[in-house]
């Protein structure tokens, strides 16, 4: 209990640091970031997501042609890695992840860009789609995990499970076979087959697999999957929320609580 | 001196507007939408999920005519020409109801700005997921006796809805920038009020026959009655 504690505190300290010193290093959006920007993009990210960022990239005939996911199209579709409610645009922090952090098994990590190219990156991503000028994303509230959780945290999460009907989807042990996903049902917004997330196997989680991520992703969603956001089931039961949490870490065998 | 005084204060204030008042168009629409194509049966789809609750089949009804009066219905009429001042939004959200399997009322039409507040009825689980064009407006798991869920609609135009846990279920949502619009009823019977005169474009979108227009001329006062005919071959990708 002690060590978890301590790593847990070690994580949040760390995660502040990080994020403090990359706003630090952010240049100011203008013309000339958004031109440097389209520079480095041209470099790293036209070949998946397309010279006129459409998600049509030369290399996307092998990456979701046939399934899903396709590369994004910044120009009109919706996010699905984000920290704000369902049908909102990402953050800008939200964008700096996932390029960070690349998508496991289809975006590579940028992390070969320092974080200055990174946000000029971000500031033409964002000039591709005329909504970032015309909406403020703000994210949801993402209360740090109970460093004492509830005694029967893991048994309330198996509950929440079955009552949230997640088994539809992921299956009973949360291997991604449940019925919807396995009879093919499962659609993207391109119309993709897509299958359920395999919650036993955290290397795969496309929205990473911290308790903060999979909070994130349980309250917001996926846009353009059919995983829907919970945030409305768990208004004011956030300590519900972090028992499905702790259960779906079991599932991999994670020190769940 | 005071009395009189005040009263010519209040008739110097409420003059004017009470002129405005009797400017006011008073116009109002009426009209039928009819369809002389075939009164379909519906397509029979089987039913994947919670089929102890939403039976085993489902009928799709994709065009729905009135075999007395041969109406259209859920056809949605709007006038965009019609040139009145602004007023306020409706306060009442527009309600989406997951009943029985369906969504209630299958076509729903309001302003922007107005809420749309999703509830579900039902004793299982819906997953209520509208759309417009590649954009996800909202994506919610709706439990059943679960809160409503409330969102703005913030762009004009048509809203797909579905639900992801049962794949037969559809609904759509319009949003205008106008209150100028209304739904045929299932008699194919529609109304929109706050029309001033001279020539207008009506526009009849359905969500299967696509989109027509056709010219009528409201008078200055009163109620002029029309009856639209859909045609046969609109092409129905036409939106």
């Amino acid at each position: 209990m002690h060590r978890r504690v301590l790593r847990y505190l070690a994580i949040l300290m760390v995660t502040g640091f990080c994020a403090t010193t990359a706003q630090a290093l952010r240049p100011k959006d203008g013309r000339d970031t958004i031109t440097e920007g389209h520079r480095i993009y041209d470099r790293a990210c036209v070949w998946c997501h397309g010279t006129e960022g459409k998600g049509d990239g030369p290399s996307g005939w092998s990456i979701g042609r046939y399934a899903a996911p396709r590369p994004r199209d910044f120009t009109a579709e919706s996010y699905k890695l984000r920290s704000t409610p369902s049908g909102e645009l990402p953050t800008d922090q939200d964008l700096f992840r996932t390029i960070t952090q690349g998508i496991p098994g289809f975006m590579p990590s940028y992390r070969s860009l320092n974080e200055q190219e990174r946000w000029q990156v971000i500031a033409y991503l964002k000039s591709l789609n005329p909504a970032f000028e015309q909406e403020q994303p703000t994210p949801i509230v993402l209360p740090s995990p109970p460093l004492f959780p509830s005694g029967n945290g893991i048994t309330n999460g198996r509950a929440l499970y079955a009552k949230y009907e997640c088994r539809t989807c992921h299956g009973d042990n949360g291997a991604g076979d449940g019925p919807e996903s396995k009879a093919g049902h499962l659609r993207d917004a391109h119309n993709l087959p897509i299958t359920a997330t395999d919650l036993t196997d955290p290397s795969s989680f496309k929205n990473g697999a911290t308790p903060h991520d999979l909070y994130r992703s349980i309250m917001t969603g996926l846009d353009g999957t059919p995983m829907p956001a919970y945030a409305d089931q768990f208004a004011g039961q956030e300590e519900a929320a972090w028992d499905l949490v702790w259960y779906l870490q079991s599932l991999s065998g994670q020190p769940g609580r | 001196m005071k009395p009189i005084l005040l009263t010519v204060t209040l008739c110097v204030m409420l003059g004017p507007s009470a002129l405005l008042r009797a400017e006011s168009p008073m116009s109002t629409l009426v009209g039928r939408i009819t369809y002389p194509g075939p009164i379909e049966s519906g397509q029979v789809v089987a039913v994947t999920r919670d089929s102890s609750f939403c039976g085993t089949t489902t009928a799709i009804h994709t065009v729905t005519v009135n075999a007395k009066t041969r109406g259209l219905q859920g056809a949605v009429v709007s006038i965009d020409d019609n040139t009145v001042p602004a007023t306020d939004l409706p306060r009442r959200p527009l309600v989406l109801t997951n009943t029985r399997c369906a969504f209630s009322p299958r076509i729903v039409v309001g302003e922007v700005g107005q809420q749309l507040e999703i509830r579900n009825d039902d004793p299982v689980m819906h997953n209520t997921h509208i759309s417009m064009g590649p954009r996800t407006f909202v994506n919610v798991a709706m439990i059943p006796a679960s809160r409503p869920v409330e969102k703005p609609l913030k762009q004009p135009g048509i809203y797909l809805v579905q639900c992801d846990a049962h794949k037969f279920m559809r609904a759509t949502v319009v949003a205008f920038t106008h209150p100028f619009f209304s739904v045929t009823d299932d008699t194919g019977a529609f109304q929109i009020a706050q029309l001033t005169p001279g020539e207008h474009l009506v526009t009849v979108w359905h969500d299967t026959l696509g989109t027509f227009q056709q010219r009528v001329t409201i008078p200055a006062r009163g109620e002029v009655t029309i009856t639209i005919e859909y045609p046969a071959h609109v092409d129905a990708n036409k939106k």
